[in-house]
């Protein structure tokens, strides 16, 4: 067995009105959680000492998730559930702390770990038809060439190498599994403008969520071995 | 928060503006209650964005007192930014508050408070996205009673024809009776005038449409009455005698986004020993009341324990004066350090014993140091009554060039009554001077390199109601931007000109602030104009639109001159004067005097000087005095 850390694992929901919530928003939503519930956890040295956590591939803001983790190092452990039911007890409404685990050593980054991640996808004024159309047309083709933006400017690449699962849920909202983490990350935003290109243009743009109704919805992150991060 | 709460506005439109969580209402310690249980529904305002509304303790304190009681819900407002501005327009989406979601026009108050003169035509976006008639006088039964509050309403009457009611004072005082009388009259089937009547004779609370102010030939006022029998002439300031005994928010609200003071809050004291004779705020707030230690224990740890908050400052206008500062930080530190608690110290006096306390709760190096001189020369202080020497200011700004800071800041003000130029040039012989004590102190070994740095900054000053320069005339634009131009240009040649830096703010909002803060009813039609030209966040520089305010004052034919640039007499019936703030005009008028000929006048805590607000009979105007130094 391994040795085991004082580094926590923590699974939570993020959902209704929290999706408004921006990264540092939430990171400073769970620091006040962490206080107000009392938990011991560890802070950094120094003049300006913080808590010592770490979010794995945040999720941007107006999206869902259920699968959202985050990395805690404690200064005293204590019995999970307390801590899990300490801190439940302090969320506000749409955040839900779903499961904790501890971590064993070697210790991984909850970041670097992230290699894909599954989410629900839908957009309300497609008809089944269409929707099953796009999905189609994107099974079929060899190479998927995308224009993906990125912080020093766009990059062409083949979105057929990066989307591992897609497929249409009987009750209209499309399954996808995305490859995520810290290099070639799809948002679920690029492929639903590729796959419905034509519904975005229509729209008069083809903007990050401009004049398309849709819902990104994250189901869980997994690692490179294909299991979830807990 | 069980159930799923309805939103004004859809996900979707709220996903298309900055920082939809200014929208929200689901703060951590927001109250939720149902709104068919209860009897009386308020809805509390600051007229400027989230991030700053969000960081007045005033309303925190109104908000947890409101929702004591189990009849009245009482909910937030904030004015939306121009973008959401733009949106609800659009959408035909009327202002809502942030707790229910309801529309604002629904509500049986609308309660706003005025914290700042550049903030009136903020009040008008917020009647006007709330479809409440802008003047008094159109709105209906069904409408809210509006009723500002706050030091703005220490001279309400340029935006009295906007207000049904003001509250003139502390809101701990007789908001349980106003809000007793309204539901009184509300059952027994009144009318909205029966209610203002009644508000009129509760202490504290003035009804605007109840009184005329009559002018002369000269544009002077020639009167101010009330028009009906009964009710009283004179306004008094009410307030909370025993701070202890006053309710605090040990639950505060705590925002998802990063407000402009994002920590927990303990008010130590209110009121001011020392009277600047420039300052508002030291002459309305008298007198001084401090709390308890055990108090402010209590209610840090009931905060920090409520809102998972890791900062805490100790919040009044002189934090140094409060008697238990010492204790409370020593407290602080033992108890919340290990809990990574960081304090902030602001409004200290830079001395021996403020200094041990900065260096232990702040990073000396990163940290500056401020030092509110006000002006330049002693003379000039001593006509203000800033009760700072430079000999203070060269004490402690050495021992502080000792204990390693290496940073100053220093405030003037510009355009003070009875300012010479050679009281202007001495600002920067000050900052010069500050400097060499500096190289004069710290011995070139230990100076590691580093180049002490004064950076001075001078606003425009403004005379503003209830304070000995109420009867000053307002200098003019030019001769502040002259003035500052002299300053900058002696500083260049001083000796460590290096070291010294100089800013100063923009004229333009300052005369128009000068206009508002003395002011009297004829300018309501100037600030509707100017609202419709498109001024709102008259507060923020970068949305001031100086040349429609120009155009609103033309088209009503008002000059801005006639409340800036005219120093008034004795005589002369103030706008404000029927407001009684304890405080007795005779005594402010001396004050007057006392500047015009340079004397001082001791502070509260060395020597009662009879002010008037001993009748109170509360605070430091009944304790003995120990002067301490
Ligand atoms: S010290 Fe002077 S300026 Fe400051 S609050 Fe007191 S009276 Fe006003
Ligand atoms: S009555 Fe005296 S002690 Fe009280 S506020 Fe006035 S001057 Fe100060």
């Amino acid at each position: 067995m391994n040795e085991t850390s004082k580094k926590i694992r923590i699974k939570f929901a993020k959902t209704g009105l929290m999706i408004f919530l921006g990264h540092l928003d939430l990171m400073r939503c769970f620091q006040k959680i962490i206080r107000r519930a009392g938990i011991p956890v560890a802070y950094s040295k120094g003049y300006s000492p913080h808590q010592i956590m770490s979010f794995a591939q945040p999720l941007g803001v107006g999206c869902e998730s259920e699968g959202e983790y985050m990395d805690l190092e404690m200064e005293e452990l204590l019995d999970l559930e307390i801590i899990q039911n300490k801190m439940q007890r302090e969320c506000p409404a749409g955040l839900e702390i779903k499961e904790i685990a501890l971590l064993s050593v070697p210790l991984a980054n909850a970041m670097a770990e992230v290699e894909r991640a599954s989410y629900i996808l839908d957009i309300p004024a497609l008809t089944k038809e269409e929707k099953l159309r796009g999905i189609r047309n994107f099974e079929l083709s060899d190479s998927y060439p995308v224009t993906k933006k990125t912080k020093k400017g766009t990059r062409e690449m083949d979105l057929k190498k990066f989307v591992f699962e897609l497929r249409l849920e009987q009750e209209g909202p499309i399954f996808t599994v995305l490859k995520s983490g810290s290099t070639d990350n799809i948002k679920p935003e690029l492929l639903l403008q590729s796959i419905f290109k034509e519904t975005f243009e229509a729209a008069g743009d083809v903007g990050f969520l401009c004049g398309v109704d849709y819902l990104v919805k994250r189901l869980d992150l997994f690692g490179s071995d294909g299991k979830a991060l807990i | 928060m069980k159930k799923e709460r309805k939103l004004a506005l859809s996900f979707r439109q709220l996903l298309t503006i900055d920082k939809p969580e200014r929208y929200l209402g689901n703060e951590i310690n927001a109250i939720y209650k149902d709104a068919d249980k209860v009897r009386l529904r308020f809805a509390l305002c600051f007229p400027d964005v989230y991030e700053i509304g969000m960081s007045h303790l005033g309303i925190q304190i109104l908000y947890d007192m409101f929702n004591k009681r189990d009849d009245v819900w009482c909910e937030r407002v904030y004015s939306p930014w121009v973008d959401m501005d733009e949106l609800m327009r659009k959408a035909e989406v009327p202002l809502f508050a942030l707790e229910s979601q309801d529309e604002i026009r629904d509500f049986d108050f609308l309660g706003i408070t005025l914290q700042y003169e550049m903030c009136y035509t903020n009040v008008l976006q917020i009647l006007d996205l709330s479809r409440i008639p802008i003047y008094a006088d159109q709105r209906s039964e069904k409408d809210p009673i509006v009723i500002g509050g706050g030091p703005c309403a220490y001279n309400p009457e340029p935006i009295a024809d906007f207000f049904d009611l003001f509250y003139i004072g502390e809101g701990e005082a007789v908001y349980d009776e106003l809000f007793n009388e309204y539901l009184r009259v509300k059952e027994s089937g009144g009318s909205r005038r029966d209610f203002l009547i009644a508000a009129a004779n509760i202490e504290g609370i003035y009804a605007p449409s109840l009184y005329e102010a009559k002018y002369g030939l000269d544009g002077r006022i020639s009167s101010f009455s009330s028009k009906i029998e009964g009710v009283p002439i004179k306004v008094k300031k009410v307030i909370a005698t025993d701070l202890d005994k006053a309710p605090y928010p040990e639950k505060p609200l705590v925002p998802y986004i990063q407000v402009t003071q994002d920590r927990a809050v303990l008010e130590v004291m209110r009121g001011c020993i020392r009277g600047c004779r420039f300052c508002q705020a030291g002459q309305i707030y008298k007198p001084v009341r401090q709390r308890s230690l055990d108090f402010l224990k209590c209610a840090a740890t009931n905060i920090l324990d409520s809102t998972g908050q890791d900062e805490i400052t100790l919040s009044s206008l002189s934090t140094s004066d409060f008697s238990n500062t010492g204790e409370l930080v020593h407290w602080l530190i033992d108890n919340y350090r290990e809990k990574y608690v960081n304090i902030s110290l602001p409004s200290l006096r830079i001395d021996s014993f403020s200094l041990d306390i900065m260096s232990r709760v702040q990073d000396v190096k990163k940290s500056s140091l401020t030092f509110a001189c006000e002006a330049g020369s002693q003379r000039l202080r001593d006509v203000i009554n800033k009760g700072i020497t430079e000999e203070d200011i060269m004490r402690g700004s050495a021992e502080a060039f000792k204990g390693g800071w290496s940073k100053v800041k220093l405030y003037f003000m510009l355009g003070l009554p009875f300012e010479r130029d050679e009281d202007v040039l001495e600002i920067a012989g000050l900052a010069d001077r500050i400097a060499s004590n500096y190289y004069d102190t710290v011995p070139k070994e230990e100076r590691k390199g580093i180049r002490v740095m004064i950076n001075s900054s001078a606003s425009f000053f403004v005379p503003k109601p209830f304070t000995p320069f109420q009867w000053a005339a307002m200098d003019s634009a030019e001769n502040f931007s002259r003035k500052a131009h002299l300053v900058k240009d002696a500083m260049k040649s001083k000796l460590n000109h290096k070291s010294l830096t100089f800013k100063y703010h923009e004229s333009s909002v300052s005369v128009l602030e000068g206009v508002l803060a003395r002011g009297d009813r004829r300018l309501s039609e100037v600030i509707l104009k100017a609202y419709k030209k498109g001024c709102i966040y008259d507060a923020w520089s970068d949305l001031f639109k100086g040349d429609r305010w120009d155009e609103a004052f033309k088209e009503s034919g008002i000059d801005p001159a006639f409340y800036t640039e005219r120093e008034r007499d004795w005589d002369e019936i103030l706008p404000w004067d029927f407001i009684d703030i304890g405080v007795s005009r005779e005594y402010l008028y001396s004050e007057w005097k006392k500047a015009e000929r340079g004397e001082i006048t001791e502070n509260c805590a060395d020597k009662c000087s009879g002010c008037g607000a001993a009748a109170f009979g509360c605070g430091i105007c009944v304790k003995e005095r120990t002067i301490s130094k």
